[in-house]
């Protein structure tokens, strides 16, 4: 009853249905974004998006895992906005400064943030929101089968990433005459 | 395996701990109030649409209408919610597609698993806009296209200038939606059009049909011929030419000033009533015919038509002319000449095999934040020490901290053996000046 009315945009409905989940939405932020406001900036984003976008859910279960993927898809383009180097990351490493006010992140979510959209997710709801295998499967509407490959396969490619070490990606943008 | 199963359990319990601040259901309701308010000017918007369409003129003209109606329409109007985000809050753009100024084009074509289709266009005599789906089968397949040209019957093309990749997110997307803004250079406009590029391998060339006899009919042009000032800066205005996706306004900058007015902050036509029409975001904002002559564009007001008009500017950014070269010595990485507000530093010069990368560090004001991404300090071209002219490729723009307060802005030279120093000219300056100019145009 909550989600229909949510979904017709009516405020207090949505504004509940939010509510029950901003501490998730918050701490994924920080895990990706390392600041408070930042993440607090991330909130209020999605929490826009979602108003605007949520009559696109077609059931309550599926709210909360549409939600964290928007908060995941928000907090890569804000890191990739945010470094915007034309150079090679690793050969700057040591002449930048160190960021004195974010928290460094962990080596592993660095490459966990680099992995595919979908895999990335899984990783994610299971990790960090601690869903079963089962709630994945359903949230996301897929087999259990299926979510079972595709976890072990993110493992896979997240040791095989980090088992490379170097951060491979130059997440930048051209701007070409 | 295991550990890196141990690692992320460590997170898990991360995460379980956490603490989250006292304000953050704050930034719920924030979120939410600016979806609110977006909705309600969204709805007027889609609804006058569909009444151009419906033709039930009387039932449609008021603005109120039941959520659960509403829901009904958008639904029926495919591809709808996308144009809305791509075009960004331009308003002139939501008043041609409220005029029905909008065509439905329907082109597509499939080659190597990808779908590539013209859905729709915006145009008139100055620009014009193409809205497009890819559908791709394989998300390996770049999305992006090149070689893009938009040739008349003769062959000539003619396009000025072209803007592309207005949607941000498609890595692992299937079906993206976007669109491409053509600027128009001098060359005759034809009925057809071609469009060709090169997407996955293959050339792609479309027909666009273009109702040139129609376009050449609208536009409203103000003559104004008006010298005005700020801080002792003189420009002249010409005139304001109305079209239905923008307006473009023609101004001259005294070549007496001794500053060089880089970037108009807040231009905008103003009506009776307040409404407000500035400049387009993530838009072009001037074609440059040199330092002293531009064409200015703004969101058009094609569609209103208002009893009284305004031009009107406050604030432009501005720099003393000979503070505009920055001349740096390659060797001893440091910048021997340049503006005197000290705020321009070289953090580094770095050689690599893709280039040569000169870090140019900015030390950025509150205000100059809010603007942080609009302006590219330099120009392309630079000389070295023997006078020869090069250009620089690309650059890349970061924030020292997340802050923002220090802006890099990284150049990649290509690999030359130049003679140091290089000079650069600097092209936008946030330094600013001021004034009260207002403009009747009607």
């Amino acid at each position: 009853m909550l989600f229909k009315k949510a979904r017709k945009r009516d405020s207090k409905a949505f504004s509940e249905i939010m509510t029950s989940y901003q501490d998730q939405l918050y701490k994924t932020a920080w895990r990706y974004l390392r600041e408070e406001q930042d993440a607090l900036d991330a909130v209020q984003e999605v929490s826009y998006r979602a108003f605007k976008n949520i009559h696109k859910v077609k059931q309550p279960e599926y709210v909360k895992t549409w939600l964290i993927r928007i908060m995941i898809n928000y907090c890569l383009d804000e890191i990739r906005r945010k470094k915007r180097t034309v150079p090679v990351a690793d050969v700057y490493e040591d002449l930048k400064e160190e960021d004195q006010d974010a928290t460094t992140k962990l080596d592993i979510e660095n490459h966990l943030q680099k992995l595919n959209g979908n895999y990335q997710l899984i990783i994610v709801l299971k990790y960090y929101h601690q869903y079963t295998l089962t709630e994945i499967a359903e949230s996301l509407d897929m087999p259990l089968g299926t979510v079972k490959t595709r976890l072990n396969r993110a493992l896979e490619r997240l040791r095989e990433q980090m088992a490379e070490g170097s951060e491979s990606d130059a997440g930048y943008r051209k701007e070409v005459k | 395996m295991q550990d890196i199963e141990k690692k992320l359990s460590e997170i898990t319990d991360e995460v379980d701990h956490m603490n989250v601040p006292d304000q953050l259901n704050q930034y719920i309701w924030q979120g939410m109030d600016r979806g609110k308010r977006e909705l309600r000017r969204k709805r007027r918007f889609l609804y006058s649409s569909i009444a151009a369409v419906a033709a039930i003129l009387i039932f449609f003209s008021s603005i109120r209408l039941s959520p659960a109606f509403a829901a009904a329409c958008v639904n029926n109007i495919p591809g709808m919610d996308y144009i809305v985000s791509l075009i960004q809050g331009d308003r002139g753009l939501e008043a041609a597609i409220n005029n029905n100024f909008m065509q439905k084009l329907n082109l597509t074509q499939t080659k190597n698993g990808m779908t590539f289709t013209i859905d729709s266009m915006v145009a008139d005599q100055n620009q014009m806009i193409l809205f497009y789906t890819i559908h791709r089968k394989d998300l390996s397949t770049d999305s992006h296209f090149k070689n893009e040209e938009i040739t008349n019957v003769k062959g000539e093309s003619v396009a000025g200038s072209m803007e592309f990749d207005y949607s941000n997110d498609v890595k692992g997307k299937k079906t993206i939606h976007d669109r491409i803004t053509v600027t128009f250079n001098e060359k005759q406009l034809t009925n057809p059009l071609n469009y060709s590029m090169n997407l996955a391998g293959a050339k792609w060339d479309f027909t666009i049909p273009f109702n040139i006899d129609q376009y050449k009919k609208m536009k409203k042009v103000y003559p104004v011929n008006q010298t005005v000032s700020m801080d002792g800066q003189k420009m002249t205005f010409d005139k304001v030419t109305v079209y239905p996706t923008r307006v473009a306004i023609d101004v001259k900058f005294d070549p007496n000033n001794t500053k060089q007015i880089t970037r108009f902050e807040d231009l905008r036509l103003v009506d009776g009533n307040g409404n407000t029409w500035a400049s387009i975001n993530n838009g072009i904002i001037s074609s440059n015919i040199s330092d002293n002559e531009w064409i200015v564009y703004l969101q058009s007001n094609y569609f209103s038509n208002p009893k009284s008009l305004y031009l009107k500017l406050n604030s432009a950014r501005a720099i003393n002319k000979n503070e505009r070269k920055v001349v740096v010595d390659l060797n001893k990485k440091k910048i021997l000449e340049g503006p005197t507000d000290g705020r321009l530093t070289l953090s580094n010069v770095m050689k690599q095999k893709n280039g040569l990368f000169i870090d140019f560090a900015f030390k950025q004001q509150k205000i100059d934040q809010e603007h942080g991404n609009e302006y590219s300090l330099f120009n392309w071209s630079f000389k070295d020490a023997t006078g020869e002219n090069y250009s620089f490729q690309s650059f890349g723009t970061s924030f020292e901290n997340t802050k923002g307060q220090t802006l890099h802005q990284i150049l990649q030279l290509p690999v030359k053996n130049y003679k140091s120093p290089l000079t650069f000219t600097i092209d936008d300056y946030p330094t600013r000046i001021h004034g009260t100019i207002s403009i009747k145009l009607k």
